[in-house]
């Protein structure tokens, strides 16, 4: 097995670090067509999601406590990485396993993707490359729960994170094959205690036609969790501090995935599972910036007025200028930040406002409404 | 010293308190009074499904604010509101378009058996929700099973009182779903569907659990069922010493026996007794399966890593892998059919439930 990102020589030896195993499924060797592939038909947009959240780790995940050493990748196509056949998903596991076993300050992630079902809220079973290359169809699955299971124990990351984008099968189809062979997992190691944090986000998509996105590029669920972990499932720390926690993706996740399935005419929804206390799943080098839309009402004060906006405690602007449009949009970071609108000197048409409060957090549904009537 | 108070009637809800730096400077829930500063705040009703309730308010030097979110938490979430018309059907008549309405006894994995006809309280409908209060009766018969003629649902309820049936009418398929009927029960449950267990959390660890632990008899179901989604909560936060203070208090009432059993199985395996979690597992499938879908999520998942080869099942007698193994084969069959997005343990068209 070779790394797809290997930084762990310019890591200090023996301190908490990033370990993620990517693997998505798109293309099928078996489907359609076999006695036992129940219809099943190779998908479209899975792979493609894979690699988008792999080239997301790779340059975009920051983790001051445990940074990034390694990703595997395994797709099928095979455009980069590694097949995502049993053999090589086997491995990739245990190697995976092994990465993490001297890692227990470090966090590990783990994103599968393609044809699958959910069995718990942390388990499930992933459809690999050659499934039902025989017929104990299921030897050629990613059995998530087992891996959860195998991960538990104080050698192991105590801060865990899976994601499961699946296409759903369908409980009668699954139920003929559910039996029939046992998916790669990890062996269960005794573990004295399982005190991690870990969280599991599943996403089953109803059917293929709902399931891609159409520009071809990832899935509902991918593209959803991109800009989750972009920006619109941060959370404020400390001063300056914003990052992404379980429970934050977890709630923005599930907005995100069902909202944009709704576009589609279709329901798809994001369960979590995993225990423990919520934990940092990605640190912000700085706020994430949002557009945030301000009304000046009148609209006919256009001409009279400016805007100057300042951080909470107003030690800084943070922006300037006048309402042109109206309303205005200015790109600001998220926090609590302090509006004035200040009318020119000598008009006793309108008044001016200051410390008018601006809430930026990524979820603003419709302008700020600021009168100066 | 300042302080902040946040009014929203008499739901009890999980309050945030953040400063302008958006850090955290107070949670619980309200009612309690929290110690500010003076400056600005933001103040956060976060309810289940990420729907934010918030106002910025100034606090004054020795000033105590009383923020006043009762219309806005209301608003914000239509489920929180009892205000829907009547529709057609009678008390003990079966809503419109359910065919078939039963109930069914919960007791081992060959379940779902009918006992008798269901029976139910007004029916409402708002907007795209239709509700019916179903009363679950006896003990034994706790799951609900709903056809349409031509799909099937089968779920559990959640309380021995009064519950509500949700449907949702804009899809073309049954898409039940069960809740208590007391809205304090109501509003826990969907933060345990929806996994925010930090905010879920809030409830119980400013709640329930400062309360002195006693036992509740069984004509107290409804607050015991609050406490159960209470354990779930706190048994996914990894709080285990205090899920074993909330259980204490559920013993005495059989309503929640299959819960309680699969909670003390989860609590014992996080702790590394995998032989306590295995006996637990058995007893709680010798007597039904669990009323709420996160019990039956542990149940299959601990099932299924106990049937799997390595040190855990190493650590088990002969005798509990053979029982367990017993019970994998009876679920297995079961298992795809359940719908983890519910509530309450649901199950879409078992094919021995189907319609004939």
């Amino acid at each position: 097995m070779t790394y797809w990102v290997d930084r762990t020589a310019s890591l200090k030896p023996g301190q908490p670090v990033t370990h993620a195993l990517v693997i998505g499924v798109s293309a099928y060797d078996h489907l359609p067509g076999g006695p036992l592939t129940f219809g099943l038909k190779s998908l479209s947009s899975t792979a493609a999601g894979a690699h988008r959240f792999a080239v997301w780790l790779r340059d975009h995940y920051h983790n001051p406590r445990a940074p990034l050493a390694t990703i595997r990748l395994l797709l099928s196509p095979t455009a980069e990485g590694e097949p995502a056949d049993r053999e090589h998903v086997r491995n990739a596991v245990l190697g995976w396993q092994e990465d993490n076993s001297r890692n227990s300050s470090g966090t590990s992630f783990l994103y599968a993707a393609g044809h699958g079902v959910m069995l718990s809220h942390e388990d499930s079973l992933v459809l690999l490359q050659d499934f039902a290359k025989d017929r104990m169809v299921l030897d050629y699955s990613l059995d998530i729960g087992s891996v959860y299971h195998g991960m538990a124990g104080d050698q192991f990351p105590q801060s865990q994170v899976y994601f499961v984008d699946a296409c759903r099968l369908r409980p009668e189809v699954f139920a003929r094959f559910a039996n029939l062979g046992t998916g790669v997992g990890l062996p269960s190691p005794f573990a004295a205690a399982d005190r991690r944090s870990s969280s599991v986000y599943f996403s089953a998509a109803p059917g293929t036609l709902a399931y891609g996105r159409r520009d071809g590029e990832g899935t509902i669920f991918s593209a959803a969790l991109l800009d989750c972990l972009g920006g619109l499932a941060v959370e404020a720390a400390g001063a300056g501090e914003f990052h992404v926690t379980g429970a934050s993706l977890l709630r923005t996740l599930q907005e995100q995935v069902n909202s944009r399935a709704r576009q589609y005419n279709a329901e798809q929804y994001v369960t979590g599972g995993g225990t423990g206390l919520s934990h940092v799943v990605h640190y912000f080098e700085k706020p994430p910036a949002f557009p945030y839309a301000i009304w000046l009402d009148p609209d006919h004060a256009r001409p009279f007025v400016r805007a100057e906006i300042w951080d909470g405690d107003r030690n800084g602007l943070l922006a300037d200028g006048r309402f042109e449009p109206n309303p205005a949009s200015w790109d600001l970071p998220a926090g609590l930040h302090s509006l004035d609108v200040i009318v020119k000197p000598g008009d006793n048409r309108f008044r001016t406002r200051s410390g008018v409060a601006l809430l930026v957090d990524g979820r603003q549904a419709r302008p700020k409404v600021v009168s100066v009537e | 010293m300042s302080g902040l108070r946040v009014d929203v009637g008499t739901l009890r809800v999980p309050v945030l308190i953040r400063d302008t730096h958006l850090r955290i400077v107070g949670q619980g829930t309200n009612g309690v009074t929290f110690s500010v500063g003076p400056g600005r705040y933001v103040v956060t009703v976060a309810l289940p499904g990420d729907h934010l309730v918030e106002e910025v308010v100034d606090v004054g030097r020795d000033e105590t604010r009383e923020v006043a979110l009762r219309e806005a938490v209301n608003t914000a979430d239509a489920d929180l509101e009892d205000r829907a018309p009547l529709v057609s059907a009678r008390h003990g008549e079966r809503p419109a378009g359910w065919q078939r309405a039963r109930m069914l006894t919960h007791a081992g994995p060959a379940l779902l058996s009918p006992a008798r006809p269901a029976t139910f309280g007004p029916v409402t409908e708002s907007g795209r929700r239709r509700r019916a209060e179903v009363g679950p009766g006896d003990q034994g018969q706790s799951f609900l099973e709903v056809s349409d003629g031509v799909t099937s649902v089968a779920l559990g309820l959640p309380s021995e009182g009064a519950c509500l049936i949700e449907e949702d009418l804009d899809r073309g398929e049954l898409m039940l779903s069960a809740f208590p009927a007391d809205r304090n029960a109501r509003l826990a449950l969907r933060y345990l569907q929806a996994n925010d267990l930090e905010r879920g959390g809030l409830l119980f660890s400013a709640g329930l659990r400062r309360t002195r632990p006693r036992r509740i008899s069984s004509r107290r179901s409804a607050a015991s069922g609050e406490v159960l989604i209470g354990c779930y909560l706190t048994l996914r936060r990894g709080y285990f010493a205090e899920v074993d203070d909330l259980i204490e208090r559920l013993r005495g009432d059989s309503a929640w026996t299959t819960d309680v059993a699969i909670i003390e199985a989860e609590t014992a395996a996080a702790r590394g007794r995998h032989s306590a979690a295995a006996d637990h597992l058995l007893q709680a499938a010798g007597q039904g399966l669990p009323r709420y879908t996160a019990g039956f999520s542990i149940l299959v998942s601990r099932m299924r890593q106990y049937a799997r080869e390595g040190a855990v099942r190493d650590s088990l007698t002969d005798r509990q892998r053979g029982l367990l193994d017993g019970l994998a084969e009876a679920y297995r069959e079961l298992i795809p059919y359940a719908d983890l997005t519910c509530p309450t343990t649901t199950f879409r068209n078992l094919p021995h439930l189907r319609p004939q």
